[in-house]
Parts: C-alpha cells; sequence; structure tokens
C-alpha cells in the first residue's frame, strides 16, 4: 500500500511531538567535568562516601572498559564521544522522603511528568531519579513493616552492606560487556529491592529516572532479590529533554527470583531522540520461579537491550514480551535471551515492533537449550509491521538445542498494514489516518494490555499521537 | 554429484544429493525448484548466495537432512532480493541421529526496490538422540514494507499424539516412529509440483530411511 | 467370548487423580454406555485402557481374558482385539489413510496368527471401499493423509470406518456422536449396530446425552463422577438421567 500524499505530509508534521522535551534549570551541587578518567571515578566514590571495595570495583573496571572494543553488531555507536559527557551529577545534598521536601525546580519537572499523582494512587512505592542520584523515595508503611527494602542503590550499599554485598555484581558480572564495565565505573542511583521470604508486594514499586543537563551520562544500577516464595512487580519509566547534543544511558540491572517467588518488571522506555540507551538486563530464575520482562521501547536514537533469562532450576518459567517502536532516525536494536539449563522448564517470548519512516526495528534473539534441560517448552514469536516504504525491519534469531526431549517452536512475520483491513475499517467510516491507528493499536495490544491500567493508557496515547493527526 | 532433471514448460525441477546444487541458477525469469536430499555430511561450512535480479522469478528450496554417526552439516544460505515481484521459499526439514549436527544460518533480504516480493523459510528439526545438536538462524532484513516475509522454525521430538494414534490401531512403535519420520520429511513436498519428481524423491528418502533406521 | 475387566482402577495425570476406582466388566456382545458430565473422567477411561503415555495406574488392574494388559504397550493392546475411536481424532500428514489401515490390518492379522489373511494393496481398496460405503464417505477420502482437513463429522465416520475394517473384540467409543448431525449421527449408529450384530463385540460407549442411545439400545448404562462410578442400570436409567439431570443421581449417592 502506497501512504496517499495527503497522508504523509500529516506524518511527517507531527513526528517528534516529544511533550517531555522541556529542560530545568537547576543549579547541581556536583557536576563532574566532562571525560572519564580515575580521578573521575575516585571523585565520585569520594562524594558517595563509599567503602573501598566498592571503589576498587569502580577503578578495575574503568581499566576492562578502556580495553575492550566496541562490539562489532548492533547499532552505530562510533559518534559517541566518551570524552564529552558528564559522568556524574549530583542534583542535591540528600534524599527526601516527603516531596514536599525536594527542590522546587525538580519538583516541577516530576509533577509535569505526573510521578506523584501516580504515587498516591496505583503505587506501593516511588523513586525518582535525577541525573544521577535518587532525589525522592518512599514506601508504605506497611512494607516496611513486613521487611520489603526499596531504596536507591546507594543508599542500600551503606545500609544494609552485608545483603548487598552478597548479590551485588552476582548475575552481571563486570566483564560482561563494554557497557556493564562502564556502569560498574560510574554507577550511580538505581533501585535495590529486597523482598523477604513469602511476601507479596501487591501493587507496583515505580521508579522514574529523568536526564536532565546536557550531555550527560546516566548510569543507574538496579538490583532486586526476591526472596523464596515471594512476589513483586516493579515499574520503571524514562524520559530527558530534547537537545542537539548526545547522552548516554548506560544501565545494568540484575535480578534474582529464588524457589517460588515471581518477579515482574516493566519498563517504558521514552528517552529523547538524543539519548544513547545501552542497558544490560539480566535474571537467575530457580526452582519453580517465574520471571517476567515487559519491555516496552519508543525513544532514544538507538537502543540496544537484550532482556535476559537464565532458567537455572527445575520448573523454572520465564516470558519476555516486548514491544518496540522507531521512527525517522530511531533503531531500536533489542531482543530476549534465554537459557534452559534445568529439566520440566518452560519460556515464551513476544516480540512485536511497529516502524515507521526511516525507523530502523532490529531483534536480536537467543534462545539455548542444553543437554539436561529435559522436557523443555519454549515458544517464540516476532512481528514487525512496517508502515511505509522507508521503514526497516531486521530480525536476527538464534536456536541452539542440545536436548532431544525439548519442543522448541520459532515463527516470525514481517508485513505492511493489511489492505483488508484498512478498507474494512473504512467501510464502517473511519478516516484512513483513524484506521491505520486503529491497526497499530490492535497490533500494539497483546503486549500493551499487560500494563498496568494508567500505563497502557499514556502508552497508547503516545502510540496514537505518532500516528494520527494532532488535534490542536 | 548425481542430478536429474525435468523439464516442465513452466517449471524446472532439479533434484540432487550434493548440497552445491544450490548454485545452480539461471539468468531468466522460469520459475525453479531444487531440491537436495543430503545423508552425508562434510566438513566447514558452505554458504549459498542468490541475487534475485530479475522481475517475476521464483525459486523454491527444499533440503533434506539426515543426519547420522557424528556428521555435521554446516551450511549458509542468503537471499537479496532486488527486482519486483520475486518470490523465494526455502523449506529445510532435518532429523539427527547419534552425535550429528546441523548448523544452519538463512538470511531472507528484502531490498527497497523489490516491491510486491516475497520471501519464507521454515527450518524444522527432529531430534532422534540425546547428544545430537541443532543451531539454527534464520535472519530477516526487510527494506520494503510492499512485501511480506516469515519464517519459523521447530525442534521437537515425534508428536505423542501420533505416534498413540498409531499405536492405538497396533502398528508397532518402531514402524509407527518410521512412518512418522518419512512424514516428517515429507511434509513440504505439496509444495512441489512435478508429480513425478515427488516420486523420485519419496522413493529416494525411503531407501536412506531404511538404511539409517535400523 | 471376550471379557475386558477392569478391577478397582485409580489413574492420575500431573499428579492429579482422575480416576478414583472404576469397576467394570464387558463382555461379548455387550453394549455398556457410560455416561457423564465434562471432567467426570469418561473420556480419561478409554485412554487410559488404551494406554496413553500421559496417565499413569497407580492402582488396579486391566484383564483381556483374563490376561492383565495394564502394562501391555499400546499397539499391544490394539493387537489383542481392543480399539478406541478418539474423541478428537489427531491428523497425520504425510501418511496416506489407505496405507495405514492396511498396515494396521496386516499387523493386526499376523499378531493374532491368521497369516492366511494378508492382503495386498489391490484387495485393500476393495477392503476399505465397503467401509467406506458402509459409514456413507467420499472415496477420495482413502488417497488422503489421515484426517488430514476432515471435517468434524467425516472424522468420526472415519474411526467407525476404521473399526469395521479392523474388526476389534472390543471398541471403546469415546463421544462417538459429538459435533454430528441427524443424518450423520444416524449414519454412524447403523454403522455401529451393524458391525456389533456381525462380529459380537463388546462396546463402550461413552456419552454426555441419552441421543445416540435412541439409536443404539444399551445393555448397561453406567452414569461416572468424579472418576467414579455412582450408578448402573439397565437402558432405562438413561432415560431417568435424561428426566432429572446428573446432580441428582450425585447428590443420592454422596
Amino acid at each position: 500500500m502506497t501512504i496517499p500524499k495527503r497522508t504523509k505530509k500529516t506524518l511527517e508534521k507531527i513526528s517528534n511531538q516529544y511533550k517531555f522535551g522541556f529542560k530545568t534549570d537547576t543549579n547541581p551541587i556536583y557536576k563532574s567535568p566532562q571525560g572519564l578518567n580515575n580521578k573521575i571515578v575516585e571523585e565520585i566514590s569520594r562524594q558517595k562516601a563509599e567503602p573501598e571495595w566498592m571503589l576498587n570495583l569502580r577503578k578495575k573496571a574503568l581499566e576492562i572498559f578502556f580495553k575492550k572494543p566496541l562490539p562489532s553488531w548492533g547499532g552505530d555507536l562510533t559518534k559517541i564521544n566518551f570524552d564529552l559527557l558528564h559522568y556524574y551529577i549530583k542534583p542535591q545534598d540528600k534524599i527526601e522522603t516527603q516531596w514536599k521536601n525536594v527542590p522546587k525546580e525538580i519538583k516541577k519537572t516530576f509533577d509535569k511528568l505526573g510521578v506523584p499523582q501516580a504515587e498516591r494512587k496505583f503505587l506501593a512505592g516511588t523513586g525518582a531519579q535525577f541525573e544521577s542520584e535518587m532525589i525522592y523515595h518512599s514506601l508504605q508503611k506497611e512494607l516496611t513493616k513486613k521487611g520489603v527494602i526499596f531504596e536507591s542503590t546507594d543508599i542500600a550499599l551503606k545500609k544494609y552492606p552485608k545483603l548487598f554485598k552478597e548479590y551485588f555484581g552476582k548475575v552481571v558480572p563486570v566483564t560482561d560487556n563494554k557497557f556493564a564495565a562502564l556502569n560498574y565505573a560510574v554507577w550511580s542511583g538505581g533501585s535495590f529491592i529486597y523482598v523477604p521470604k513469602n511476601t507479596h508486594v501487591n501493587l507496583p514499586l515505580q521508579a522514574y529516572f529523568r536526564i536532565n543537563a546536557e550531555r550527560m551520562g546516566q548510569f543507574e544500577r538496579t538490583l532486586i532479590i526476591a526472596d523464596e516464595g515471594s512476589s513483586v512487580h516493579y515499574i520503571e519509566g524514562c524520559t530527558a529533554p530534547i537537545y542537539s547534543t548526545d547522552s548516554l544511558h548506560s544501565a545494568v540491572v540484575e535480578i534474582i527470583v529464588k524457589k517460588g517467588a515471581r518477579v515482574q518488571y516493566t519498563t517504558i522506555q521514552n528517552w529523547s531522540n538524543n539519548v544513547y540507551n545501552l542497558v544490560t538486563k539480566r535474571a537467575f530464575v530457580y526452582e519453580n520461579a517465574e520471571m517476567l520482562w515487559l519491555d516496552c521501547n519508543i525513544g532514544s536514537r538507538l537502543t540496544m537491550k537484550y532482556p535476559a533469562i537464565f532458567l537455572l532450576g527445575e520448573n523454572a518459567k520465564g516470558e519476555i514480551q516486548s514491544l518496540a517502536f522507531a521512527k525517522e532516525n530511531q533503531h531500536q536494536d533489542t531482543g530476549a535471551k534465554i537459557f534452559h539449563s534445568s529439566p520440566n522448564t518452560s519460556s515464551k517470548i513476544v516480540a512485536k515492533s511497529i516502524s515507521k519512516s526511516s525507523g530502523r526495528n532490529s531483534y536480536r534473539g537467543l534462545l539455548k537449550i542444553s543437554k539436561g534441560a529435559k522436557n523443555t517448552v519454549s515458544h517464540v514469536s516476532c512481528n514487525a509491521l512496517l508502515i511505509d516504504e522507508n521503514s526497516r525491519s531486521d530480525t536476527y534469531p538464534t536456536m541452539k538445542v542440545e536436548e532431544e526431549s525439548a519442543t522448541v517452536a520459532h515463527e516470525a512475520t514481517v508485513s505492511k498494514i493489511s489492505e483488508e483491513q484498512m478498507f474494512y475499517l473504512m467501510s464502517r467510516g473511519l478516516s484512513e489516518e483513524e484506521a491505520v491507528s486503529t491497526i497499530v493499536n490492535g497490533f500494539a495490544t497483546p503486549i500493551i494490555k499487560q500494563l498496568p491500567m494508567e500505563y497502557a493508557l499514556e502508552l497508547n496515547r503516545l502510540i496514537e499521537l505518532e500516528m494520527t493527526t494532532h488535534v490542536a | 554429484m548425481k542430478k536429474s532433471i525435468m523439464h516442465k514448460p513452466a517449471q524446472k525441477t532439479i533434484i540432487s544429493d550434493d548440497i552445491s546444487c544450490m548454485n545452480t541458477f539461471t539468468n531468466d525469469d522460469q520459475p525453479l525448484t531444487i531440491v537436495a536430499v543430503l545423508d552425508k555430511g562434510w566438513k566447514g561450512t558452505k554458504t549459498f548466495s542468490l541475487n534475485l535480479k530479475n522481475k517475476n522469478k521464483n525459486v523454491n528450496f527444499f533440503i533434506i537432512i539426515i543426519a547420522k554417526n557424528s556428521e555435521e552439516f554446516s551450511f549458509n544460505t542468503e537471499v537479496i532480493h532486488e527486482a519486483p515481484n520475486t518470490k523465494s521459499h526455502y523449506y529445510i526439514r532435518s532429523i539427527l541421529l547419534d552425535n550429528s549436527k546441523v548448523t544452519y544460518k538463512g538470511l531472507l533480504s528484502i531490498k527497497k526496490t523489490a516491491k510486491s516480493s516475497e520471501s519464507y523459510l521454515s527450518h524444522h528439526s527432529l531430534l532422534l538422540s540425546q547428544n545430537a545438536k541443532v543451531e539454527t538462524i534464520p535472519s530477516l532484513e526487510i527494506e520494503a514494507n510492499d512485501a511480506s516475509a516469515g519464517h519459523s522454525a521447530s525442534m521437537g521430538k515425534i508428536d505423542d499424539e501420533m505416534m498413540f494414534y498409531l499405536l492405538s490401531r497396533g502398528i508397532d512403535e518402531k514402524t509407527s516412529k518410521d512412518i512418522l519420520i518419512k512424514a516428517f520429511l515429507e511434509k513440504d513436498f505439496d509444495k512441489i509440483e512435478d508429480e513425478n519428481a515427488k516420486k523420485i524423491l519419496d522413493e529416494k528418502i525411503e531407501k536412506i530411511l531404511k538404511k539409517t533406521l535400523k | 467370548m471376550d471379557t475386558l475387566e477392569i478391577i478397582n482402577l485409580h489413574a492420575e495425570t500431573n499428579k492429579i487423580g482422575i480416576l478414583k476406582g472404576i469397576n467394570l466388566k464387558i463382555r461379548s456382545g455387550e453394549i455398556h454406555a457410560i455416561m457423564g458430565k465434562n471432567g467426570s473422567g469418561k473420556s480419561t477411561l478409554c485412554n487410559v485402557i488404551m494406554g496413553h503415555p500421559k496417565y499413569k495406574i497407580n492402582q488396579g488392574q486391566i484383564k483381556l481374558n483374563g490376561k492383565k494388559i495394564e502394562k501391555l504397550p499400546t499397539n499391544k493392546r490394539a493387537n489383542l482385539g481392543l480399539f478406541l475411536a478418539f474423541q478428537n481424532p489427531t491428523e497425520i500428514q504425510g501418511v496416506t489413510m489407505n496405507n495405514f489401515l492396511r498396515l494396521a490390518k496386516n499387523t493386526n492379522a499376523k499378531a493374532q496368527n491368521k497369516s492366511s489373511k494378508h492382503i495386498s494393496p489391490g484387495e485393500f481398496l476393495q477392503t476399505i471401499s465397503r467401509g467406506m460405503d458402509l459409514l456413507k464417505m467420499d472415496k477420495k477420502l482413502a488417497g488422503r493423509s489421515v484426517n488430514e482437513g476432515f471435517s468434524g463429522g467425516e472424522k468420526k465416520r472415519a474411526e467407525i470406518m476404521q473399526m469395521a475394517i479392523l474388526e476389534p473384540k472390543i471398541a471403546l467409543l469415546d463421544e462417538i456422536d459429538s459435533g454430528l448431525d441427524i443424518d450423520a449421527l444416524k449414519t454412524v449408529a447403523k454403522a455401529i449396530k451393524h458391525l456389533h450384530k456381525q462380529t459380537k463385540c463388546g462396546i463402550l460407549l461413552i456419552t454426555h446425552y441419552q441421543r445416540i442411545l435412541n439409536y443404539i439400545t444399551p445393555d448397561f448404562v453406567h452414569i461416572i463422577s468424579n472418576g467414579k462410578i455412582i450408578k448402573s442400570g439397565d437402558k432405562t436409567l438413561a432415560r431417568k438421567l435424561e428426566k432429572h439431570g446428573y446432580e441428582k443421581f450425585v447428590k443420592e449417592t454422596s
């Protein structure tokens, strides 16, 4: 189907309707000079008053980062100028637990983003990170009583040193990849969550990440430990102002799901088009436990993110649902990795992508079933929708099966908007734009409907905005 | 290399037991079907590239692999659609016994100039032994929105319900398995137009299976 | 005279118990109807008798003509004269109905030492043709892959056509009436009655509706609930069930 001239013009007009593009003037307490070296790493550690083992780890990581080359696959990382970035910006002196105490300008930013309101209504706890530090953290009293921990990672290092050291770095080693090493060197902020045995956190915990300064690097580090029989749902959202210069977001998320526990990790990534988003996310799942990654990527210039699940115990279950939207000058290089090494495990991957204008979506997946993972069942489905003639979709799934009793099925399709569906909708009175928007919405629905309602509504609205005429 | 060529006015079908037959390609717009029945592995990885530069060209590749002992079958295929209205289909089925290994990378690429083109790939494997290994990477690079492309892959064992059905009619386990393995390998043959070719293939596969599935 | 005996049968799947102590005896020439709600275990009973791998017998026995068969593989049970008409017959692409049934017929004949009964392809075509006539089936279906593209009704007819060809001693018919319109039901029921008269086979007829019993008169009716037979009677029991529903009997016996 060729898009008629009228629609084309409309689509061009409303592209980049990024409502989070505003920036806030603030006076940070400390802003590291541009560039990255040992001195800056030491200063970060000093500002945080960290124990020596953490400083040593940071220094070792920096060495590894400089040594490792950029990956030869994936998106174009050659334009990142590591010397021009600020790797640490501290916006205020301490973390507030009462919203009224957060500095005015920062509060305004988050008010505009709707964060504290959501907390009052729908969440069990909220964290907000501005530049490099968490500026706000709260947790429902009953959860604190039950022994649930939800803190910024920096605070957790100090408050729960034993627990922290036991799990930090156990899922993603410092040598894993160049950007994990970078995160180890300059990490700051992020969430630390511990849920005690048989404790269920019934409302989601949320964290919201905001990059504000120009040429900023944000490196949050999140660690979630769900003890035996527990369950928790964590949601993270992220945005940044639009600048002509680039920013870098390189996070590491480690999750441990112990026997019988369940963790859901939902991400709604909506960085502006000047952000490079390179994230390493991995979960270890033990006997009878379950992990669900729900990953929605609609922003950034380039995202490289492949949530991974290691099914390490019998009957473990892993699921990765991902939705990616790429419009002009955007490249979403996303995927999923699942490793089966125990018997009777099952996994499911559903990846949907929408490419518009010159947007490019690449799916990179790995499914590995080792010998001994008896009776594994795995199902992967990837569907790509190309809206117009300039969009592009790539799919690179790898399947390695070494166990004869395993059953694996994989399917992928790439298609354009169906003419029959368009005809049907327009014959019921919808305009062409409305019809396209309806179809795109329907395509994304299986994933969006799994989000908590207010996020689902917001995401639907964002996608619709990208697709239809803007109503003033 | 054994080759039998059947000419029909609109269709050319080539049957071979050597995978190099995939390099056969004529620069015309005649539809082409190539069927390779492979029961001997090789060292290293073989790569086969195909550029579809002629409008309306239609190619179908069927690859049947019967892997045994410690044989390895490692190969890559790549098809690049450049001209409009071109079609390519890859149907690959493998059964793996003993310590055999199949490693396959199949890339389907449709360029912007290849309007209304179609490309599909399927790779289905039956693992029949504890030490057999299969690795498959079916990839898609699609730049034309007015095209349709897809792939599917599966690895598994013989379907339990089908086995039960055959057993319930008194057919013994080995015969039931042999029937289902042959049916699995020939499942895509309904897409081969040449009836004569289908007969030859059926006999060929029957002969190899009889020897292999002792 | 052939006898199928089920003694205190308990069976489970996925660690969930489904059959909780079934006792039943079916002799040549007898028609037993088993009626029960969805989930009562009636289909499971058929599958367990035939040896479906997903079920595990944790107590009890199944005897065919005095011989214990609960540890025998499925095909050996078929060789001994058991037949199962599936509720949802599976499709097997690439294996023609013709070749499949001829192989089954010859295998069973060999197992029963009726060596003179080996059938050639030509002879078999006649046999299968007769079977298809009996079930009023389109002859073209014999050349198709097993059950592939068959409608629900055609699949059920094909099951009974197979029964006609294989001539079992005891036939287990798992909801043979489900999905059939009036005409198909009449044809299938007539065929079953004809085969019953001809071969004097024993029949276990699973159903949850009275309808088929209007065409095939059972000698015994058993009501199954929650994995157990809670009441047995003659054909009048089926009419009582139709009138009062299952709840009455479940209440009565609990």
